[in-house]
């Protein structure tokens, strides 16, 4: 049995990287991803797994990483926003002007990455049923939509 | 961010955690058991919860085992609730595990925490409730295996070192006809104001409910009202409210006679659906 206790080392792998990490079981990995390994593409928003702001990957679905112990992922391939450079999606993003404020726009790009991971065309229902799982204060779901639509298109 | 420290273990197999949490509570430690940690992170981060450690179950075999094998279908208690929409072993199952929170935090949500979680909605017991589905536990006397009608009484009732590995469901039972509904305030993402579950095995119809009182239940009484075949499809309504075995509760997500008339509806639909008689 593992044992994990205040101020521990641990192994995580990050965006295809190994970071050597002391953390504590009560730290999420939002926490630790942010503040110690200092990727700040994660977002605390509600900090209460509404928003979605801090969707991460890991091993390739798609997790709110602050209702995650950090303790919990060693061993587990975990990707953020940073691990997401030249995709399509983001690209599509800023064609679609899918962002207002910006906030949320990290969380959306993750949680719309694995769904085009994951589905070669999704239809209407699913994709909105996906990005049903973050939220967007300044309401900008059109643009959103659209970006995730672009990429669907594009694939035909 | 947890606002106290604790110790996290993770656990290989059932006897190992067993042993650990009664090892612990000798100790007067405070300890939880932790499976996807939707509740117990959330509700620790706002200190509505405590605990001097946790013991992860994920990593038990038993608890990821999710297989069509032969004439059952075995759900370990890690299995998450977009993995059992994702495979539909058991369509009325994945029905009721796909309308719970929002996809992302489906990939968190086992089908055991939501079970065993504080939260009194529990969509996905009611197909486990009608199918008569078997669960086996560890305690420190041992594996046991006993029909969830018997777990479950208001909430799922466990010693308290003992482990819910495994939820059996008899597979021919999985095919048959079902009803199932849920009804939401606005957003389809909200805890629901009346989920039912339903089938129909040998002409008689088996029906669990949640949300609508401050517990989820199945009830015979109301089976023998809905299968009376003297009964017309509106008295059978009228006596399933007078007989609800609680009082249908008025919350922020509605009030009892809004909530009545929901229930109301959605008993026509649920008798259109399966073939009540008259």
């Amino acid at each position: 049995m593992k044992a994990y206790t205040n101020n521990q080392e641990i192994t995580l792998n990050v965006n295809g990287e190994t970071y050597n990490v002391v953390v504590s079981p009560h730290e999420t990995l939002l926490n630790v991803i942010r503040d110690k390994l200092e990727l700040t593409g994660p977002k605390p928003g509600c900090e209460n797994g509404d928003c979605g702001a801090c969707t991460v990957l890991i091993d390739g679905r798609s997790y709110k990483s602050c209702m995650s112990l950090a303790v919990e992922m060693e061993g587990k391939e975990i990707t953020t926003i940073e691990g997401l450079k030249d995709t399509d999606i983001q690209e599509a993003f800023i064609d679609n002007e899918g962002y207002q404020c910006g906030y949320c726009t990290s969380g959306f790009i993750v949680k719309a990455f694995a769904l085009l991971d994951r589905y070669e065309k999704p239809d209407e229902d699913t994709v909105r049923e996906w990005l049903s799982s973050n939220l967007c204060r300044c309401t900008g779901y059109e643009g959103i939509e659209d970006a995730v639509n672009q990429v669907i298109e594009n694939r035909s | 961010m947890i606002s106290f420290d604790f110790d996290y273990y993770q656990a290989d197999n059932a006897e190992e955690a067993v042993e650990k949490f009664l090892k612990l509570k000798e100790k007067n430690k405070n300890v939880a058991y932790y499976n996807g940690g939707t509740e117990i992170v959330t509700y620790a981060r706002k200190d509505k919860m405590n605990f001097d450690a946790l013991i992860d179950i994920k990593n038990i075999p038993a608890c990821n085992e999710f297989e069509d094998s032969g004439d059952k279908i075995i759900i370990g208690a890690s299995v998450t609730l977009n993995e059992i929409a994702e495979k539909n072993y058991f369509p009325l199952l994945s029905r009721s595990s796909e309308v719970v929170a929002d996809h992302t935090t489906r990939n968190h949500i086992t089908l055991g925490g939501n079970l065993l979680g504080r939260l009194p909605f529990k969509e996905p017991l009611l197909p486990l409730l009608v199918t008569e589905a078997e669960v086996t536990t560890f305690n420190k006397d041992g594996y046991q295996t006993r029909p969830i009608t018997e777990v479950f009484d208001k909430r799922m009732v466990l010693d308290k070192e003992e482990i819910l590995l495994q939820i059996t469901v008899d597979k021919n039972k999985t095919k048959l006809p079902y009803f199932q509904t849920r009804k939401v305030k606005q957003s389809e993402i909200d805890y629901p104001i009346l989920h039912i579950a339903a089938l129909k095995e040998n002409e008689t119809i088996k029906f669990a409910l949640s949300s609508l009182c401050p517990f989820p239940f199945r009830s015979e009484d109301i089976e023998e009202i809905l299968n009376d075949s003297s009964l017309d499809k509106a008295d059978k309504i009228d006596k399933v409210v007078e007989n609800l075995p609680v009082p249908i509760n008025s919350n922020l997500r509605g009030g009892k006679e809004y909530k009545e008339m929901l229930f109301r509806n959605s008993l026509q639909a649920c008798l259109d659906s399966l073939g009540g008689e008259n």
